[in-house]
């Protein structure tokens, strides 16, 4: 056995072995936590009577077990295929995957920790509900979401993280399994104003369950808008190349500006869905988290926040908000709508036409949106008439979860109506945004508003 | 569509990363097999039909928008990879159309030298792919100390 044989087998040992201790955390994960029946139909019929599962967290633990096994079979496989290389190069191959596959457990180590937060949610009742039921009608009915408060990460969000890994070994994800995990900063778990940013991020899982952007980009002005911009950015890489480029630079240049612009399709799809279903509550609470940095500032997986307060603005004004922001909040819809009018242009041309065809998208975006949200829609008119009875409940600390009429007041209405108590009970200002979820009668009243109203809107669909 | 290094770290992209790798190794047994005349195995043909696909995409300007998203990640990254392996070694590059064609060729059981060499030459591309995708998941680029892995945000993150 020479040096690279020794070397493969240890690093096959180091892989397997990492996969099967972070298995039989899941494992135990399994064996300990609170069980509740089997109650899917489609897994009643593999599963014996009276067998249960995690109350919560079953699928990811399922998905995470499944994961490790198929890295387990694949370390097995790899051993034996070893053995019939023909040639140095080919186990010098070998050598390099092996090491990927124990950099890959290892990194996967992390997952466990959603384990953890599946088994004791960090966020109160009344949101989770909200979140739930959300996921179920904006994704699909039978997604599992977890939400981990992190403190490595903002808010994000990963939707069947697993799957690569599952197709190692030739499996493949159940079809009617779908898992969500969605990070919040864990400073944040109980800042109930800034929560609405989670919708954002159910906006990712929605477009990997729906192909959100591949719809707008199916549109005819999408794809000459995509075209647009990997046109440009081959002219742009010819025009600043000093020497001659090759097709591979030119393909990737072109590939790599063509990612970011899909990325901005994908981002201003998330806000439009937020926007749409919660209204100026999610324009504040983006404010909050993303308008302290650089707003001009573009990344390769957002567009700059300016353009995106554009568009929320639009889309706002569009679903009648406009007199609602300037007349609840006067000094930050002045703000707003000043850095909504400063002229686009960015100095780099690849993004100056990303911003430009995204904007030039605008219509169908929301077009594509509205589609796919239906009528969960929250519109100026569901808001305007029951906002001073909101207040005034928040006013006396009683949580504003029906009006006096004893009429259920919906979740979208609870939250705006708290963040326009929070904007003004801390002055009014732009920099009321910052400090709005640290109003201390909300950290009570709204969560408890957000649970009452979701047994009402029960009661009521039962009656 | 690489991964920023910021962002390794995110479970998602190291599951596609995860993937890469053992598909990139799959191409390297496959291809050895076929340069040294040996029996494919079903996962080989597999492998060779797979990487035939991924080199027509790069041969497609286009970007095929209607594949499903989630399979998006680890393919972009496949070809990602593999372009940027193409880019550093021309010399092993070739034209991507004489290389499905050199395929075709072996998998048909013709052994022209220099069909032989062009699939030599795509070995050497996917041992560089792997090689590349281990130092992006490690992040260690070329002689550089790892960052800190806490301070990254993932993919889908709001900002």
């Amino acid at each position: 056995m020479d040096r690279l044989d020794r070397e493969f087998n240890l690093l096959a040992a180091s892989a397997e072995r990492t996969a099967r201790v972070q298995r039989d955390e899941v494992k135990r994960f399994l064996d300990a936590t609170q069980r509740q029946p089997v109650a899917s139909t489609k897994a009643a019929t593999s599963v014996a009577k009276g067998d249960s599962q995690p109350r919560r967290g079953a699928i990811l633990a399922k998905h995470l077990h499944g994961a490790y096994d198929a890295l387990i079979a694949h370390v097995a496989q790899r051993v034996a295929d070893y053995e019939t290389l023909p040639d140095a190069k080919s186990k010098v191959g070998a050598l390099t995957e092996m090491r990927q596959m124990v950099v890959g457990a290892r990194n996967l180590h992390r997952s466990l920790s959603w384990l953890d937060a599946a088994g004791n949610p960090p966020l109160d009742l009344g949101t989770r509900y909200l979140v739930d039921q959300i996921t179920a009608t904006l994704v699909v009915g039978h997604a599992e979401i977890t939400v981990v408060a992190a403190t490595d990460r903002s808010y994000a969000t990963v939707t069947n993280p697993l799957r690569p890994v599952f197709e190692l070994s030739g499996a493949t994800l159940p079809s009617d399994e779908t898992i969500i995990v969605v990070f919040v900063p864990r400073r944040e778990q109980r800042s109930g104003l800034l929560h609405p940013l989670i919708m954002h991020e159910l906006g990712h899982a929605a477009n990997k369950r729906h192909n959100l952007v591949a719809r707008v980009l199916m549109t005819e002005s999408g794809s000459k808008e995509l075209s647009t911009v990997m046109g440009g950015a081959r002219k742009n890489a010819e025009a600043s190349a000093k020497a001659a480029v090759g097709t591979d630079e030119l393909a990737t240049v072109a590939e790599d500006v063509a990612a970011r612009f899909l990325a901005w399709i994908e981002e201003a799809i998330c806000d439009a869905i937020a926007a749409h279903i919660l209204g100026p509550t999610y324009l504040y609470s983006f404010m909050a988290i993303v308008g302290t940095s650089d707003i001009d500032a573009a990344g390769d997986e957002h567009p700059t926040t300016r353009q995106r307060i554009r568009l929320l603005l639009t889309q706002l004004d569009g679903l009648g908000w406009h007199t609602v922001l300037g007349d609840a909040a006067p000094n930050i819809d002045e703000w707003f709508r000043e850095a909504a009018s400063e002229a686009p242009g960015h100095a780099d041309p690849d993004v100056a036409c990303c911003e430009a065809a995204l904007a030039r998208l605008y219509q169908e975006i929301v077009d594509v949106v509205a589609d796919h949200l239906n009528d969960l829609v929250f519109r100026a008119s569901d808001f305007d008439p029951i906002r001073e009875e909101i207040g005034g409940l928040l006013a006396l600390g009683i949580p504003p979860c029906q009006t006096v009429a004893r009429a259920p007041i919906g979740r979208a209405a609870i939250i705006l109506g708290s963040w326009l108590f929070a904007v003004e009970a801390q002055g009014g200002g732009l920099d009321a945004l910052a400090v709005a979820a640290d109003v201390p009668e909300l950290s009570r009243l709204l969560p408890k508003a957000l649970q009452d109203a979701a047994m009402l809107e029960a009661w009521e669909a039962r009656s | 569509m690489t991964f920023p290094g910021h962002e390794q770290d995110n479970p998602q992209r190291i599951s596609a990363a995860v993937n890469t790798a053992g598909f990139a190794q799959d191409v390297v047994m496959a291809t050895s097999r076929l340069i040294h005349e040996q029996d494919l195995t079903d996962r080989d043909h597999q492998a060779l039909a797979a990487c035939q696909g991924l080199l027509k995409r790069m041969l497609d300007s286009e970007i095929p928008v209607q594949r499903p998203s989630e399979q998006q990640l680890d393919g972009n990254n496949t070809v990602a990879l593999l372009r940027k392996a193409r880019s550093a070694q021309p010399q092993d590059a070739g034209d991507l159309a004489r290389t499905v064609t050199a395929l075709d060729e072996l998998l048909a059981g013709r052994r022209e030298s220099e069909d032989v060499e062009e699939v030599c030459r795509l070995r050497d591309i996917f041992l560089a792919v792997g090689q590349a995708n281990l130092a992006a998941m490690s992040r260690l680029p070329s002689s550089r100390e790892a960052t800190d892995p806490w301070t990254g945000l993932i993919a889908n993150s709001i900002s």
